[in-house]
């Protein structure tokens, strides 16, 4: 397996002194070029999770390894997408794509050819000398993925990215990212609360759960690409992942936000 | 239609004040010699004007001051920095800079004189004190309180240490840098006065221990609304200066 998680457990102390425990005993393995979501309500660790497996925080116990290494901190080929996009205000767009190519030994127009590349990517060739206020949200993650993906990382991590972004601009990014990373091959790890965006980016969705943060349930999701929130398939998919949470009155249930 | 309303309100306010001043004058004993009126105070402006010594005070004031000001935001925001960035150095000289903040800058006056003599030099030492303490501080803290998704940035992208201060630390914080600029010059520029009364033989300061030797009070008053004057406009100035900073860095629903 590409990326093995074993028994991870992860404690912080609170404020008050007690001890908290972010996760539980979380053992998990990825395989290469998988897209993998991490569902659950907030407070379940899958941020801590995702935090532990990008290096950005270290485990209380257990073990991570990716391709056979032990993580020993944040890396440049596993590379984080952050929910308030993480862009560099005073940078343009194209050289907010071009961050992570500068510790790199490409020219300067190299740069600027992958920055373009990247940006056609993900629909924002007009953009490169813009500025990030001047782009809605949207956009701006569109750039902050472009920039992930321009340093071609192995792995690539999502932290609720589009969490901040209206429905409708949502699904267009969902839609978009599902094309983007197929073309790209990438390992995927995504983080989020919303069942249909998972339904509809995964490969496979580990269910967690809180107090302490563990996981529940592993589905795999065997729907064609590109998925559509109206096809029969999904909502199947969506009313099983619903009974995981809300097992008695599965019936109610009609509609989930 | 708010530009107007500003003007406006910046108009009666001036407005007020000077019908106030002219009444203090008209109506009580003080004899005018010790107070002069608003009118009496403008002649003095515009003796002092053409006789040329005010441009000159004026200027070397403005010298000085350019000097004392940018030498402090450059040493307060370098240092500011490193001493946020390398936070062990912060937490040791963090005591240090909160005890001698207090201390006000005219007090190290004697010494400053003792050591360096009189001439610009006192004058600039004051502002340079007034100026480095509060950019060294803002900046400092705005290092420490940077926010932790730029470090991941960083160490996801390949940048860093030192090159991550100049790249990612400096402009990520600047922001709150030019805001303390903005504090800075305001309280650096009340210092100048102090810093001009010992010892230096020009500047607004000099001309209001000049004209109090002299018994002019209106000179004394003439100098004084021109320190008031240029304060205002050198504050409007880095005001804007702070707006279009903030603007850039798209955080003007900061205000």
């Amino acid at each position: 397996m590409y990326i093995e998680i074993e028994h991870a457990r992860k404690t912080f102390l609170k404020q008050s002194g007690e001890t908290f425990t972010a996760l539980e005993d979380v053992t998990l393995s990825i395989e290469r070029g998988e897209f993998v979501c991490l569902l659950g309500a907030s407070g379940c660790g899958k941020t801590t999770l995702m935090n532990t497996i990008a290096g950005f925080e270290s485990l209380t116990s257990g073990s991570i390894r990716i391709d056979g290494k032990p993580v020993r901190g944040p890396r440049q080929d596993y590379v984080m997408i952050f929910q308030q996009y993480g862009l560099l205000p005073w940078r343009s767009v194209r050289k907010n794509v071009e961050l992570g190519l500068e510790s790199k030994k490409i020219s300067r127009a190299e740069r600027s050819r992958i920055a373009e590349e990247y940006l056609k990517l993900v629909g924002l060739s007009g953009f490169a000398e813009q500025y990030p206020r001047n782009l809605s949200g949207g956009q701006q993650q569109r750039v902050a993925i472009a920039r992930a993906l321009a340093v071609k990382p192995e792995i690539l991590f999502m932290d609720e990215p589009f969490g901040a972004l209206d429905p409708i601009t949502r699904c267009r990014l969902q839609l978009d990212l599902q094309r983007i990373v197929r073309n790209e091959t990438h390992t995927v790890i995504f983080v989020t609360h919303d069942i249909d965006e998972a339904i509809c980016l995964a490969d496979r969705i580990v269910l967690m759960e809180a107090d302490p943060g563990r996981i529940k349930n592993i589905f795999p999701v065997k729907l064609n690409r590109p998925r559509y929130r109206s096809s029969p398939d999904f909502i199947a998919m969506r009313q099983r992942i619903l009974r995981e949470f809300f097992p008695v009155n599965d019936t109610q249930i009609e509609y989930f936000i | 239609m708010k530009v107007f309303r500003q003007i406006w309100t910046i108009i009666v306010s001036v407005a007020l004040l000077l019908a106030l001043w002219e009444a203090i004058v008209r109506f009580s004993d003080i004899s005018p010699a010790l107070l002069p009126s608003p009118l009496v105070v403008l002649k003095a402006i515009a003796e002092l004007c053409r006789n040329g010594s005010l441009r000159q005070n004026i200027t070397d004031s403005l010298w000085r001051f350019a000097i004392g000001y940018v030498l402090a935001i450059s040493a307060g925001t370098i240092l500011g920095i490193l001493v946020g960035w390398y936070k062990s150095i912060f937490d040791y000289l963090n005591p240090i800079l909160q005890f001698l903040r207090p201390i006000a800058p005219v007090a190290w006056m004697p010494f400053i004189v003792l050591f360096w003599g009189i001439g610009d030099l006192p004058a600039i030492v004051i502002i340079f004190i007034a100026a480095f303490f509060p950019v060294l501080l803002t900046t400092a803290r705005a290092v420490i309180n940077l926010d932790p998704v730029y470090l991941k940035i960083s160490a996801n992208y390949g940048v860093k240490s030192p090159s991550i201060l100049w790249k990612i630390v400096f402009p990520a914080v600047f922001p709150q840098i030019a805001n303390s600029f903005h504090i800075a010059l305001g309280s650096a520029w009340i210092f100048l006065v102090s810093g001009e009364m010992v010892g230096t033989q020009s500047g607004l300061g000099f001309m209001i221990v000049d004209a109090r030797n002299n018994m002019r009070s209106d000179h004394l008053l003439a100098a004084m609304v021109l320190v008031g004057a240029i304060g205002l406009i050198l504050d409007l100035l880095i005001g804007k200066a702070e707006l279009a900073i903030l603007k850039f860095w798209g955080q003007t629903d900061v205000h």
